[in-house]
């Protein structure tokens, strides 16, 4: 066995995840290796070192605030605590695009065949509720955008 | 990214409370564990929280639309690793330092410096090499889960484990020739 198979099998022992064969032979090494039996004690060591960092529980307040959102809403969430950013659920977030679409398309036809941006420009007394209309569309754009960013998975 | 999710064979509408009931043992069962899993990735408890509750958030919405998940336990490390790894790529810097100083001095009032430079010296190991550290150290799972979670196989787990020891090992000496009290 060489020294680096030698340190890969240290660092399996301390994990507990060798077989009978495997511990046979390492310390067969070990028993003639000085330079592996001193990085051993250092690996030793260092687990004792790492094992004395303690375990945190979750805050209470995080806690409290997932069991309330589980309790609150049944199906699908809004929001965290800490500010995080909002979720629309999916289909509420299409159903609101696709309305917003036929509103503006419903606009459109009602102002007798001129387009959203020639009203902007020519008439600017009627900017208000086009001008609402767009930017709202834009808004629930970037909300479903971003609320359903893709999961990782 | 293969999680055990199985979209088929949904049972039928089940009402809300069971699923409720079921989110809530499932939740008591390992809340705390992936706190401290994402807490010990980021080293930062704002950002373990909000990771923690975007977990849950997701456990909640799979069993809200009958989704299956075969092995929750792991499916909730693998789904806490990832979230941890996009925030980390989010935020440039792998984990705050102060933020980790900060944490060690609220637990042990007279802070250790071997334990300082420990922490310091975890917090520059890079993905995969931290993430199946924590899971074997502190989460004391098997080298066969750590293998799922971490979506590779158990020999690559053993010279993962292997290679983090070494680095963490150099780290420490590196601390320890820079002046820091610190020797293994
Ligand atoms: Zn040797």
């Amino acid at each position: 066995m060489n020294c680096e198979h030698c340190r890969q099998l240290i660092s399996a022992l301390v994990d507990e995840e060798l077989t009978e064969g495997e511990r046979g032979s390492l310390d067969e090494h070990l028993a003639q290796c000085s330079e592996c039996a001193q990085y051993s004690e250092q690996i030793r060591e260092l687990e004792r070192l790492t094992s004395e960092w303690e375990s945190s529980a979750m805050p209470r307040d995080i806690e409290q605030a997932i069991l309330d959102r589980a309790k609150q809403k049944p199906h699908g969430w809004l929001g965290r605590v800490g500010g995080g950013s909002y979720r629309i659920p999916r289909p509420v977030a299409w159903a609101a695009v696709l309305l917003l679409a036929l509103l503006s398309v419903n606009s459109l036809i009602s102002r007798n065949g001129s387009t959203q941006e020639e009203q902007f420009i020519t008439t600017p007394e009627n900017n208000q509720p086009v001008q609402h209309i767009i930017l709202t569309q834009a808004d629930i754009v970037q909300t479903y955008t971003t609320g359903s960013a893709p999961a990782d998975l | 990214m293969a999680v055990n999710v199985k979209t088929e064979d949904r049972p039928p509408i089940v009402e809300t409370s069971s699923n409720h009931q079921q989110f809530t043992e499932l939740f008591h069962l390992y809340k705390d564990r992936t706190y401290d899993f994402a807490l010990r990735m980021l080293g930062d408890a704002h950002a373990a929280g909000d990771v923690a509750q975007d977990v849950f958030i997701r456990l909640y919405e799979h069993q809200s639309n009958h989704h299956h998940i075969e092995d929750v336990k792991s499916w909730l490390f693998i789904v806490t690793r990832n979230l941890c790894l996009n925030h980390m790529r989010n935020r440039g810097r792998q984990v705050p330092l102060d933020a980790l100083d900060d944490q060690l001095a609220q637990t042990n009032p007279a802070v250790d410096p071997r334990q300082r430079a420990l922490r310091r010296a975890l917090a520059t190991l890079e993905s995969p090499y931290r993430e199946a550290l924590i899971l074997k150290v502190y989460q004391g799972f098997a080298y066969i889960e750590i293998a799922e979670i971490l979506g590779t196989t158990v020999p690559a787990v053993r010279a993962i484990l292997f290679k983090a020891r070494n680095q963490l090992r150099d780290e420490l000496n590196r601390t320890q020739a820079k002046g820091d009290s610190y020797e293994l």
